[in-house]
């Protein structure tokens, strides 16, 4: 699988955290887009033709399960691929609430090390492939 | 005709002097009862002489017996006066002057008689008198002693009330009757017409006297005088029958079959009367007692029936008016009273008097509280302050029964008259001195149920309250709660991020730099990502604690293959055996599915497998077995490590319980302490055990837990291993 034609979406308010993943993903040779917050992503999501969609839940404007909610009932013309939710430990209502509005999976952000992140986004995208 | 003359005579005579003395006995001291006394002996002279007079043959004698008879009406005049001035005050109250007066105005006139001033001479047989210059005087002097008496009389009749009344009333009946009877045939038959003949009838005009009098004593207060009299006309009649009948039969008996001869055989017949009679004596007895008692006690009443049937009343209810409204009734209706009522004190108030009868029951309440004051039963006609009896006649109080219980008083029982007139007769006061202490109990323990009722709606009231700052405090309480929920869950999300940050630029600098790291720059950034590391750890830690604690987490078990789940934590930590050459291994068994939250379980295995190889040295090993009983499936996590002393493996499952050997093991390690309690407390709520072993330091350690296995029992009974949250924020 060649990471080069892989579109990935980063929802992250934080910025030094988006812009953390976006050089660990670019650097991986994936093709990284970014939104700081939900309306922006929103926006993006819809536009479609992303691989995976790393998506945060505590953003700005609109949160990351109000995201997936319109995504759910409002799918955009172009598919995307698997979308991811960024979470923190402690918030397993979230993540039900996320798999029950069409989340693949979930990435504790503050439990894995880079390392381990990439090893679940190559997991995710070869699961997908 | 004479021997009946002489029978009235000895009758008047006999009846009007044990009147008297028994009167006098009665009382000594009073001056009511002495005069009384001396009327009824001047009166009884009177009749004597009187008779005299008739019984003399010669003019010359009957005339010495008028002027006896004329001196002695002076004294029966004055004395009837003093006695009325008095009556029925037991001192002597008359004006000095006018007892000077009226006694030397007599003193003058008895003595004018026996000068043949008032009656020059008289003839026997009925024959009339001459009188004298003396005449108008004496009847001046009858007229002015006998009509102030009977004014006097008729003002203390108006006075008086209750028993008194009906005395005076009857003294006022007899003594008018008498005199009436007197003056006509004694005196102006023999002045107008001059016809002496009427005057043996003197006897009979007494008796009229003693018998209304003797009728007041009868049904006056004293029952036992009552009872005595009545008792004695029982016997006096049953011996006169009994006697009557016996002589009778005797007497006809003998006349009849024996002319008059006792034979043997009479004697046997007299015993068989004798023998009838003796038989007969009750009944005869029990008959007349009836009757007498139907007469005399025409009002009578049963005390006892009385009295319990006012138990009956009292024990009926606890209610304060319905207890003392009932039993005022019973008690009025019962005795015969024209009115009553209670007076209840309620600290040192009175309640509206539960009254019957009474027109008007505003009692003044200091004249109430005086009455209590006496701490006695007061009876009007037995009270002797005339105080008391002043305020008890305004007040139409006959009895006033204070109820005391111990030494608290409860308020007054007050009743008036009785309806037919007639005073209180000891029956009734000694029924009321039963009554009045177990009515009393009656209203305290009424007073206090009042207050135990009134005590709990003001608790119920205070409850209410208490409830409803209760309430408003909890619904503080709760937003409160909430408020430190989601601070806690803002602070450690903001926590966090930069934590994240940190970790991931300096796991960045470390790993992908684009120029050498020196060795102290590699160890200075490994170091920085340790300690972030740690940080994040305890963050995540406390949120947990801080989620267990407050029951924020939810537990959704279901049947799993807790092997497969062992292998994947294996997976997953086999990087760090790897770095370490630790020796990963896992000892399958045929073991049932446990009933837990895989989620839940899989963060119990990651902490205990982590800890095992955190604290095992480089080449050693951790090895995981299962065991099952059927019920409980066990997970041993066992590790070739440092080991944990004895003493520390109490503490291991406390919060920051972290050992002392370990702890500089920690400090690179990442360790919060905190992870064996979240297990311990993770392992509870999925209905399991956790525990550890070890030989001591250096032999390595063995952590175990349990989950139950999912038998078809344990899955019937889901909803016990289940542990749901309700709010939590989405």
């Amino acid at each position: 699988m060649d990471p080069k034609n892989k579109k990935i979406l980063i929802v992250e308010d934080d910025q030094f955290l988006r812009e953390f993943y976006q050089e660990l993903l670019s650097t991986e040779g994936f093709v990284v887009d970014v939104a700081a917050d939900g309306e922006i992503a929103n926006t993006k999501i819809h536009q479609g033709g992303f691989d995976l969609i790393m998506l945060d839940i505590m953003l700005p404007k609109k949160d990351g399960l109000q995201i997936l909610r319109d995504y759910k009932t409002n799918p955009p013309a172009v598919e995307n691929g698997p979308i991811v939710v960024l979470t923190n430990l402690g918030q397993d209502t979230i993540i039900k609430q996320a798999f029950d509005l069409g989340a693949s999976g979930y990435i504790v952000k503050s439990a894995l090390n880079p390392d381990q992140v990439l090893d679940e986004i190559h997991n995710y995208l070869k699961v997908n492939a | 005709m004479l021997s009946f003359d002489l029978l009235f005579v000895i009758i008047a005579v006999i009846g009007n002097f044990i009147l008297g003395l028994f009167t006098l006995r009665k009382n000594p001291k009073s001056a009511t009862n002495l005069l009384f006394f001396l009327f009824t002996i001047s009166i009884t002279t009177y009749i004597i002489f009187n008779f005299l007079v008739t019984y003399q043959k010669t003019d010359q004698a009957a005339f010495f017996w008028v002027k006896a008879v004329m001196s002695n009406a002076v004294f029966i005049n004055l004395l009837f006066f003093l006695l009325t001035s008095t009556f029925p005050s037991p001192k002597f109250s008359l004006n000095r002057k006018i007892f000077w007066a009226s006694t030397i105005f007599s003193l003058f006139l008895a003595p004018a008689a026996q000068l043949n001033l008032i009656f020059i001479s008289a003839k026997a047989s009925g024959g009339g008198g001459v009188p004298g210059i003396a005449m108008p005087f004496f009847l001046l002097h009858t007229a002015l002693y006998l009509g102030g008496g009977f004014i006097t009389l008729v003002k203390t009749f108006r006075k008086s009330n209750g028993f008194e009344k009906e005395q005076v009333k009857l003294f006022l009946f007899g003594t008018i009757l008498m005199f009436i009877s007197i003056l006509f045939g004694n005196l102006l038959l023999i002045l107008i017409f001059n016809n002496s003949s009427f005057i043996g009838l003197l006897p009979i005009y007494t008796l009229i006297f003693i018998s209304t009098i003797s009728y007041a004593i009868v049904k006056n207060k004293f029952l036992d005088i009552n009872l005595l009299v009545a008792r004695s006309v029982v016997y006096t009649l049953l011996v006169f029958i009994i006697a009557l009948f016996y002589t009778g039969s005797i007497f006809s008996v003998t006349n009849l079959f024996f002319n008059g001869q006792i034979t043997r055989l009479q004697a046997i017949i007299y015993s068989v009367f004798a023998l009838f009679v003796a038989l007969t004596y009750p009944y005869l007895k029990q008959a007349i007692e009836k009757l007498t008692d139907k007469v005399l006690f025409k009002n009578n009443y049963d005390s006892n029936e009385l009295l319990s049937s006012l138990t009956k009343i009292m024990a009926s209810t606890l209610q304060l008016e319905d207890l003392t409204r009932l039993t005022l009734h019973k008690l009025l209706e019962t005795v015969h009273i024209s009115k009553g009522a209670f007076l209840i004190l309620e600290e040192q108030k009175f309640y509206p008097p539960i009254a019957e009868g009474f027109d008007n029951t505003n009692f003044n309440s200091s004249l109430m509280e005086w009455l209590c004051s006496f701490k006695k039963i007061l009876i009007f006609d037995e009270e002797e302050n005339p105080k008391i009896k002043i305020i008890l006649r305004q007040l139409n109080f006959s009895v006033v029964l204070p109820l005391f219980v111990g030494q608290t008083i409860h308020g007054l029982l007050v009743l008036g008259d009785k309806k037919s007139g007639e005073i209180y007769s000891s029956q009734d006061i000694k029924m009321l001195e039963i009554f009045g202490p177990e009515v009393s109990v009656a209203v305290q323990n009424s007073k206090a149920y009042e207050e135990i009722k009134r005590f709990n709606i003001t608790l119920k009231e205070e409850i209410d309250k208490a409830t409803k700052d209760l309430q408003v405090a909890n619904k503080r309480l709760e937003e409160l709660d909430k408020i430190k929920d989601d601070f806690v869950s803002v602070a450690s999300h903001e926590l966090r991020t930069p934590m994240t940050a940190v970790r991931s630029y300096a796991w960045m600098a470390l790993n992908r730099p684009d120029v050498p790291l020196s060795e102290k720059l590699k160890k200075y950034l490994q170091r920085t990502l340790i300690s972030t590391e740690r940080l994040i750890n305890l963050v995540n830690d406390m949120l947990n604690i801080s989620r267990i604690e407050s029951g924020k987490i939810e537990i959704n078990p279901q049947a799993f293959d807790v092997e497969t789940l062992v292998d994947d934590v294996l997976l997953e930590v086999g990087p760090k055996a790897k770095e370490k050459n630790l020796h990963l291994v896992s000892y399958k068994t045929q073991i049932p599915k446990v009933f837990a939250d895989p989620d839940k379980v899989h963060q119990v295995l990651l902490n205990l497998v982590g800890n095992a190889l955190k604290f095992t040295p480089e080449n050693g090993g951790v090895s995981i077995s299962f065991f099952t009983d059927g019920q409980m499936v066990d997970i041993s996590i066992k590790d070739t490590g440092v080991g944990i002393s004895s003493d520390d493996q109490r503490r291991l499952f406390q919060k920051f319980g972290r050992l002392d050997y370990s702890y500089v093991a920690s400090a690179t390690s990442g360790g919060t302490g905190l992870g064996l309690f979240i297990c311990k407390s993770l392992v509870s709520l999925m209905k399991g055990k956790i525990w550890a072993e070890s030989d001591g330091i250096n032999m390595g350690s063995t952590f175990s837990f349990s989950l139950p296995a999912a038998t078809p029992e344990v899955l019937k009974q889901a909803g016990k291993y289940t542990t749901k949250v309700d709010g939590e924020e989405g």
